[in-house]
């Protein structure tokens, strides 16, 4: 699971979201683009 | 000793060449953890939420197995991979690296490398993130 938390002083959760992967790699970050490498597949996130 | 800290000289050498091209060019990540090694893009707006269903452009499978996280050059994913090649000996020796790249815009199988010996190896054989700097990947 990915926890996404707010850039700033106090500690504020936005998101959690799950994938059907394990992730050890960090992820990429172009544009509007994310690149996740799991352990079996290579994610391309985008809205 | 001496040929490990030339070799760890040659690799900072080249590390720089990377940063000094891709520090404020949003079309690159060229390295582990982005321009400034740090994680942080100051123009990429991912999405805050997904799922298997949300969000999701595209996905494909990885051969093999590997932790090496994925770099951006222009167009190019890097990533790395150990593909079995079925030779004997101990586990880690019997996994081919190979370097993978995909196109950020389909999916797609990720091509390899030219086939070669299996290095021999302590941990992960594909551990490490690669950097590019234009025209190389450096793995």
């Amino acid at each position: 699971m990915t926890t996404v938390i707010k850039h700033g002083t106090t500690y504020e959760v936005l998101a959690e979201n799950t994938l059907d992967d394990g992730f050890d790699a960090s992820p990429a970050l172009i544009d509007n683009e994310m690149f996740l490498r799991g352990i079996r597949h290579l994610y391309a996130i985008s809205q | 000793m001496r040929s490990r800290a030339a070799v760890a000289a040659l690799l900072l050498a080249l590390t720089t060449l990377a940063l000094n091209a891709s520090v404020a060019d949003p079309k690159y990540w060229a390295q582990w953890r982005g321009p400034n090694m740090t994680g942080v893009s100051r123009t990429a707006k991912a999405p805050i939420e997904w799922s298997e269903t949300k969000n999701i452009k595209w996905k494909m499978e990885i051969p093999g197995r590997g932790s090496s996280s994925p770099v951006v050059w222009n167009d190019r994913i890097f990533l790395l991979t150990a593909i079995p090649v079925g030779v004997t000996g101990a586990a880690q020796h019997e996994q081919r690296p190979a370097l993978g790249f995909s196109t950020r815009q389909r999916e797609a199988p990720l091509s390899s490398g030219p086939d070669g010996e299996a290095p021999e190896v302590f941990s992960s054989p594909v551990a490490p993130t690669v950097a590019c700097t234009y025209p190389v990947v450096m793995a």
